[in-house]
């Protein structure tokens, strides 16, 4: 699976949503990613990835699209 | 029925509020007719207990309007953290507020900080009005010797909770709050998390806490913690005073 098919299911399964919805999300933007939904993501995200993000990366993690750079920092790379 | 005329609403709200409490023996006929006959008030709220449909339709039937459920859960353990949640825990703390900071909360609080309550919702209260009302309470609470305290969040003043501690050490959380800033950290689960340690660490055995149906947010992390719910309500209001009068 590629990274950028694991990083889209791990917003799938945290969130119940729809993969086609995914690219758009950001904190808050659905009741599903509250305070709760956020752990949830951030702990698949580290286990799915293996890496352990620093507390700022979690707090400053708030949109798909800001994920994806911050993942980049724990050499995650996503393919254009 | 319990009533119980909220004076403290006259400088919160600048209105005559009554909150009614009805209780399984009373009778929805004799309900309806004591609430029409009310003519002191401005405002009415009225408590069911859920489930008492005789009494949900007496009293809708004379016009008054569902506005949430309210449930009261005791939490009896402090919530285990691990993974993710414990490294944002190892960065917070929480001091007693300062006359200064309460201010600050006070200004977070009028700048619109609360949406979920049943004030804040309704459009024949103004924003001001939903403000007093957290304002007037938080300072009657904490002049009754509750304790108004700061979360501190790697350095930074990122929110409140206020708790009071009860009989048999039974505390109460009442209120908690996360500044409009930090909204978007994914510290919500902490702000509540923080206010049940500080009880816990003063040796509470139980901390209770009410939570709106309005407020998502604390639905979803009170059904995740190790919580006993005690009671839940239906809340009802209406509004005597006509609307241009209303707001102050």
């Amino acid at each position: 699976m590629s990274n950028i098919a694991t990083y889209t299911a791990a917003f799938v399964d945290a969130f119940r949503v729809d993969e086609t919805q995914v690219a758009d999300l950001a904190y808050q933007s659905i009741e599903q990613w509250d305070s709760l939904g956020h752990m949830q993501l951030m702990s698949d995200l580290e286990e799915r990835f293996e890496i352990e993000m620093d507390i700022d990366d979690i707090t400053d993690f708030s949109s798909f699209s800001k994920g994806k750079e911050i993942l980049g920092k724990y050499g995650v790379a996503f393919d254009a | 029925m319990k009533t119980i005329k909220a004076v403290w609403e006259k400088r919160n709200l600048g209105l005559d509020v009554l909150e009614v409490e009805l209780e399984a023996e009373d009778q929805p006929q004799e309900v309806s007719q004591w609430l029409a006959a009310v003519e002191d008030a401005d405002y009415i709220s009225v408590k069911v207990p859920v489930a008492l449909m005789p009494l949900i339709t007496a009293i809708e039937e004379i016009g008054y309007r569902f506005r949430e459920m309210l449930s009261t859960v005791d939490v009896v353990n402090l919530p285990v953290l691990d993974g993710v949640m414990a490294r944002y825990e190892r960065h917070m703390s929480s001091a007693r507020a300062t006359p200064e900071q309460m201010q600050e909360i006070f200004a977070c609080i009028r700048a619109g900080m609360f949406k979920t309550d049943r004030f804040s919702l309704d459009p024949m209260f103004s924003s001001d009005q939903a403000a007093n009302r957290y304002c007037g309470w938080i300072s009657d609470e904490v002049a009754r010797g509750a304790e108004l305290m700061c979360i501190d969040f790697k350095g930074k003043f990122v929110g409140f909770f206020l708790t009071r501690a009860g009989d048999n050490k039974r505390f109460h959380s009442l209120l908690a709050g996360i500044f409009p800033p930090f909204q978007h950290m994914g510290l919500g689960y902490f702000i509540n998390y923080m206010a049940y340690a500080h009880c816990f660490a003063q040796g509470a055995k139980s901390v209770t806490t009410t939570f709106s149906s309005n407020n998502l947010g604390a639905c979803s992390i009170h059904n995740i913690i190790n919580t006993r719910l005690t009671s839940q309500c239906y809340v009802f209001s209406k509004h005597l005073k006509r609307v241009e009068e209303f707001h102050v």
